[in-house]
């Protein structure tokens, strides 16, 4: 590894261990770069000190330059109400009507101070209609062997909620170098032996890979692994806003803003980038990050709303989410699991093979 | 003959109790690949989805080998 130790961290005099040999490398004058008396290894100064940071950098982005821009929605019939229980504040159309919070199911109250609210950058309208739910909904379910009979009930089918969620959408360009530990075998027989050869190597890599529209939802309420699964969506659908879209719909508010939510994205975008280093190393086995500095170059981010469908319900004692891509109709979530069902199948599959297989044994 | 009744009765014990182990483990492997199928939910590992196309700059490329070992077994003869 191409790192410091803390000890060394802590030192004065910054100095690095030979990836090869772990002896402590010195600079040459000569030669410019660091060097290592034990094995005679060279290394260039910029390539250590990208492997013992591993760190990662991002250019200036300013939520408050960026919320400046951002226009007010200026459509005074629009409606909020908050939700007494988890407090989400949801916005609808003057002709639609709230009475229970689209994340906890609990009873929404109107507020009348609206006030404003900002406007999005886009949106994408829902092109699945509710009444293709219950299909939606049966082929989810369909095959799941351990899912207790009438979970999905046609109320709750009925009461759906399509809801437009607030999502950041980032763009960038991740910069920088990456090194890798990797290895080469070969086996060969020599003689009387049998040779396992092992030779190891340093790769680097550094170039940059640019993204468009990576989304993080901007609602702390919703379960963020539910977002990011029921994506993605058709960003070309992308439409300008208008508050008649939310007619029939609810929306909610954004309550993170994208200071908070770009390290969620970067995240993303710098464990594509590693893979795409990776992918240009086929010949080596073993591959494994010994160090990695990448920036991520001029971020800037849209704030839109994306239709979802959200289902609640409760079994067990428990509560169960789902979500439906309002524009592709892909559900995802987590189904609960009927203990008559289960322990059904477990002694069927245990008797059935014990008193097949036993027979066939005995009689052998 | 009565020893012969007792082999064969601890026979089929024998294979009665393998089966019920093999049938053990089937139906434990036959449930855990039934609750996997019950969740579909999980964070994405990397934005591979939104990569802007054709946006790969690949500027450095070094391969430098560092060091070799060599691991020898004596090979077995049959005598």
């Amino acid at each position: 590894m191409l790192m410091k130790t803390e000890e060394e961290v802590g030192m004065d005099n910054t100095f690095y261990k030979c990836p090869a040999c772990g002896t402590a490398l010195q600079y040459s004058a000569a030669s410019g770069k660091l060097e290592c008396a034990a094995c005679g290894n060279q290394y260039e100064v910029a390539d250590m000190e990208a492997a013992a940071q591993g760190g990662v950098s991002r250019s200036a982005f300013s939520w408050g330059d960026y919320k400046a821009n951002l226009q007010q929605i200026t459509d005074m019939s629009t409606k909020v109400y908050i939700c007494k229980s988890c407090g989400a504040q949801i916005l609808t159309d003057g002709n639609t009507a709230a009475t229970h919070c689209p994340y906890c199911d609990s009873e929404v109250v109107i507020n009348d101070a609206f006030d404003g609210g900002l406007q999005p950058n886009g949106i994408i309208p829902f092109k699945i209609t509710k009444d293709r739910m219950k299909s939606i909904v049966d082929s989810f379910g369909k095959g799941k062997k351990l899912l207790p009979r009438d979970f999905f009930t046609n109320k709750r089918i009925q009461d759906v909620q399509g809801v437009y969620v607030p999502f950041w959408l980032f763009d960038g360009t991740v910069d920088g170098a990456v090194v890798f530990d990797a290895e080469k075998q070969r086996r060969f027989d020599e003689g009387e032996y049998r040779v396992e050869e092992t030779s190891y190597f340093q790769l680097d890599r550094e170039g940059q890979l640019a993204f468009v529209n990576v989304p993080v939802d901007g609602a702390v309420k919703m379960d963020d692994a539910l977002m990011e699964s029921v994506g993605p969506y058709d960003f070309n659908e992308i439409t300008d806003f208008r508050t008649a879209y939310l007619s029939g719909y609810l929306a909610d508010r954004f309550d993170q803003d994208p200071d908070a939510s770009i390290g969620r994205a970067e995240e993303l975008m710098i464990a594509s980038t590693v893979d795409k280093f990776r992918s240009t190393a086929k010949d080596y086995s073993n591959l494994r990050v010994a160090g990695k500095n990448l920036r991520l170059l001029s971020p800037s981010v849209k704030y839109v709303l994306l239709p979802v469908y959200i289902i609640n319900c409760k079994y067990g004692g428990k509560d169960y989410r789902y979500a439906i891509n309002g524009q592709t109709g892909k559900m995802v979530g987590e189904l609960p699991i009927s203990k008559q069902r289960k322990n059904a199948y477990f002694w069927g599959v245990f008797g059935a093979i014990t008193v097949i297989l036993g027979t066939l044994l005995s009689l052998l | 003959m009565y020893g012969m009744i007792l082999l064969f009765a601890d026979f089929t014990v024998k294979s009665y109790i393998i089966a019920a182990v093999i049938g053990l483990i089937v139906a434990l492997i036959t449930i855990s690949i039934m609750k996997g199928g019950m969740k579909n939910v999980a964070k994405s590992r990397n934005a591979a989805n939104y990569v802007a196309k054709d946006s790969f700059r690949l500027r450095t490329s070094n391969d430098r080998f560092l060091r070799k070992e060599e691991k020898r077994t004596k090979k077995q003869t049959n005598s």
